[in-house]
């Protein structure tokens, strides 16, 4: 077949394609690959960030140039460093963002300053030209060149008017106080506050907050109080007026609200403390190697905001500069947690070797350094990779940490939807420890729980524990120095091959399931206790059997919170005892038992028992318990000073009100007690209402010099307190003084 | 016969004696070209007689060439990238790591353990 065409179709043909494919490669094309490398950088591919930064640089037209700045680079930088970082990590707590991306989408700074640089500089007065100018003045800040943020701040306010300058004009005083210049910021806060944003409620509300530090700086923080309180009140009218507007509109409170809400609590208790100026802290984020961490997330969080994530409303929020430096000013005083924020190669291989209860306390006046240094994880050598182990006994060996005084060894075992962790040996020396297997055997740890047809019962891999022959168990090892503080530790971030090191899971398959660990596996828990009864009753020596009878019985005492299974248990426990004297879980257990019965010869007998198999180190827990057991006698001599031991060791202090109702049934001054409560002050951030104590204290110290018969009132308290160490309902049920009852209600809740 | 001949040849004289043929140079430069635009028309208008079968199969053969090479361009670019964009973090052992690197090592300890 043959066509038949003249040569000037074929040209014109010919053109036409060319014409195509020219508009193909620069307008289709482009447009193509801009929204290939949108998506690319929105799922957070490698390559993304550099694929957008091609196409930012390739747009096709000004107006497109700035849209794309202003959304992925604006937009996903936040203003606030609580938005910035992969992990968050603090006391006792590390959250991670969770971004399923590889490359991070946060530009790092060197990427995006031009950028920012180039929206904040030129072109429209829209919103994200604040952010980009507040973004660029933490930079600033962070490099030391608050001149260069001032300018740009007083630069940027004059082009834009109205609410949008008064929010620079904000950032501008909280960077002049940051400078040092209190009188300036507070100069700059007062002109805010002389000219009220017209549309932006939430504007009035961060003024009176950034002006309540300042007034705390000058020791005004009655003024600082009233005028927090001014403006809840004045908040709550807009929106009582907002709500009959719009019936429809729910019960909420505003970020601002809930940061004065916050910072309205941190003043009651700066006047109660009778605050007379605020504070600096200040440190250096390195690690142990002694590169500088620069621009990391610092946050100094007031107690009452460590139970949430943290928030852009929070106050002392901060960048470290080049040196890993940072500082904040006008700290108000009170109690605070140190958190970091850092990005995934920031952390890698790395921990801040920070413990549940390290709080900052800020005093009057204070300038604290608050240094903080990363150490590099553990490696770990043995056990590891999956290896099976069969042997009598177990070796775990690590590498040495410089400095450690001793190390505690953790095994972790999978349950129904998690993992459960339990020491498995505290206070070793060496960095290689050989265990019998049993010891790990006996290792109890919690009970776990799951759901079965709608009903919660025991989960028995959890009753199994480290008994199991087919479980995939880890560990990890923590490290100490001389002084109980945390080095570091073998878990934490290992993102890359270099970091990842040896896998922490080992199988340990020394013994094999018995029938009555079958039946116990199978959920047919009776079953299985009649079963290890037998074999106990055929071999005393049967460890296992023994251990888990104590195990079965445990679980259901939890489960139904019932003293009589506990009864049963007890036997056994003591014939554990007699078969290892030095177990310290069963001799505590057995304390507690008879603590809980009041049986006073038993408990002593108990406690002594398990001082001596921890060799003279009983844990703060265990020591206030007892403590507590004292003072139930009336041994308040004996209680106050296991008391004050304890304090020292458990800086959550959560037996403390215990320790101030034994000094004061011992006779002890207010003012005395009063010293106590707030040299040791109740650490709870994660309850609400836990109780202020030395608030208390005061209450009952005013109410005592109310009435004018310091004996008589002497008298009512100590019979107050008896009736709590009694535990008599009735008798603190007639209570008539608020402020004793207020105490004794507190003190029921102590455990 | 040739009365008959003749007649028509009158005939048609009678009935074309108005017309006049005046483009016998036209013919003549498509015909025979001389100058350049002569020559370069004739080659605009000439036909050509394409084998429909062996150019259409050479054209197949060169955008199928040009495609595969594009697609791999950019299949390269995205294969790495379509793994990371389920890159995801697990918690195991009381570590962080990348899944895949996970998966990854713990596949290599039981290849090595069955070896």
């Amino acid at each position: 077949m043959k066509l038949r065409i003249k040569v000037k179709h074929l040209f014109a043909g010919a053109f036409l394609t060319a014409a195509a494919l020219v508009l193909f490669q620069f307008v289709v094309a482009p447009k193509l690959q801009l929204s290939a490398a949108v998506q690319d950088y929105e799922s957070g591919k490698a390559g993304g960030k550099t694929g957008l930064l091609a196409a930012i640089d390739s747009a096709a037209s000004e107006t497109k140039r700035r849209e794309l700045i202003r959304q992925y680079m604006i937009g996903s930088g936040s203003e606030s460093p609580s938005r910035s970082f992969d992990v968050y990590v603090g006391p006792g707590s590390v959250i991670s963002m969770g971004a399923p991306y590889e490359e991070s989408r946060l530009w790092s700074w060197e990427e995006k300053l031009p950028y920012l640089l180039e929206y904040a500089t030129g072109g429209t007065a829209d919103i994200d030209r604040i952010g980009a100018v507040n973004q660029l003045v933490r930079y600033y800040k962070s490099e030391g060149r608050t001149e260069d943020g001032l300018a740009l701040l007083e630069r940027t306010e004059m082009s834009f008017g109205g609410d949008w300058a008064k929010k620079l004009k904000l950032e501008r005083a909280k960077l002049v106080a940051d400078a040092g210049d209190a009188g300036e910021a507070m100069r700059l806060a007062e002109e805010l506050e002389a000219e009220p944003a017209a549309i932006d409620k939430d504007l009035s509300g961060k003024v009176v907050a950034f002006k309540a530090q300042l007034l705390v700086g000058q020791g005004k923080a009655k003024e600082a109080l009233e005028s927090v309180d001014r403006e809840l009140a004045a908040t709550e009218r807009w929106m009582a007026e907002q709500k009959e507007t719009f019936p429809d509109m729910g019960d909420y409170k505003t970020g601002t609200q809930e940061t004065l809400t916050a910072l309205r609590e941190q003043l009651v208790r700066a006047l109660e403390d009778e605050t007379e100026a605020s504070a600096d802290v200040s440190g250096t984020v390195r690690r142990s190697d002694g590169k500088p961490m620069a621009r990391v997330g610092v946050f100094l969080r007031a107690e009452r905001d460590v139970s949430h994530s943290i928030t852009e409303g929070e106050p002392y929020q901060t960048l470290t500069d080049a040196q890993g430096r940072y500082e904040f000013k006008n700290v108000i005083p009170g109690s605070y947690q140190l958190y970091l924020g850092l990005l995934h190669e920031q952390i890698d291989g790395w921990t801040y070797p920070t413990m549940n209860d390290d709080w900052i306390d800020v005093g009057d006046g204070d300038a604290l350094t608050e240094d903080v240094t990363l150490r590099p994880l553990i490696e770990i050598r043995e056990p590891a990779n999956d290896a099976a182990l069969t042997g009598k006994t177990m070796k775990f060996s690590w590498e040495p940490v410089d400095g450690a005084a001793y190390y505690t060894l953790y095994g972790t075992l999978p349950v129904e939807g998690g993992t459960t962790s339990t020491p498995i040996l505290s206070r070793t020396a060496g960095s290689s420890v050989e265990l019998p297997v049993h010891v790990f055997y006996e290792t109890a740890g919690g009970y776990s729980y799951r759901d079965a047809d709608g009903k919660r019962e025991i989960d028995p891999v959890g009753v199994l524990g480290y008994s199991n022959p087919n479980l995939r168990y880890s560990w990890y090892v923590e490290a100490y120095d001389a002084g109980g503080r945390l080095i570091t530790r073998s878990n934490g971030y290992r993102l890359n091959e270099r970091t990842m090191g040896r896998l922490p899971f080992f199988y340990l398959k020394e013994r094999a399931l018995t029938d009555a660990d079958e039946l116990l596996m199978e959920g047919r828990m009776d079953e299985a206790l009649a079963e290890y009864k037998k074999a106990y009753g055929a071999d005393p020596q049967d460890r296992h059997s023994l251990h888990m009878i104590v195990r079965i019985y445990g679980a259901q005492a939890s489960m139904a919170n019932r003293l009589e299974w506990r009864e049963e248990e007890i036997p056994y426990l003591k014939r554990m005892v007699e078969l290892d004297p030095g177990k310290s879980s069963a001799l505590f257990s057995l304390f507690e038992f008879y603590e809980n019965k009041k049986n006073w010869s038993d408990t002593d007998e108990y406690y002594g028992m398990y001082v001596k198999a921890n060799g003279g180190k009983p844990d703060a827990y265990a020591q206030s318990r007892y403590a507590t057991a004292l003072m139930k006698q009336r041994r308040t001599e004996e209680a106050t000073m296991q008391f004050r031991e304890a304090m020292e060791r458990d800086p959550s202090h959560r037996f403390v009100g215990n320790f101030l109702a034994a000094e004061l049934y011992a006779g002890r001054s207010f003012a005395e007690v009063s010293k106590l409560a707030e040299a040791y002050p109740e650490r709870a951030p994660y309850e609400t209402g836990a109780p202020v104590w030395k608030r208390l204290i005061g209450e009952l110290e005013r109410e005592s010099a109310g009435e004018g018969n310091a004996g008589g009132y002497g008298a009512t308290l100590k019979k107050a307190m008896s009736a709590v160490f009694d535990d008599d309902g009735k008798a603190i049920g007639e209570i008539r003084r608020p402020a004793l009852k207020a105490f004794a209600d507190a003190l029921r809740n102590v455990n | 016969m040739d009365r008959e001949l003749e007649s028509i040849r009158n005939k048609l004289d009678e009935e074309m004696g108005e017309l006049r043929f005046s483009r016998a140079e036209d013919v003549l430069r498509r015909t025979h070209p001389r100058s350049w635009r002569d020559r370069l028309l004739a080659f605009w208008n000439k036909e050509l007689e394409v084998p429909v079968l062996p150019v259409g199969l050479s054209l197949a053969v060169i955008l199928a060439v040009v495609a595969a090479d594009r697609l791999k361009g950019t299949g390269h670019g995205q294969e790495p990238g379509a793994a990371a964009s389920e890159r995801q973090l697990i918690e195991a052992g009381g570590n962080t790591y990348w899944k895949d690197d996970y998966e990854r090592a713990v596949a290599a300890i039981e290849a090595k353990d069955q070896s």
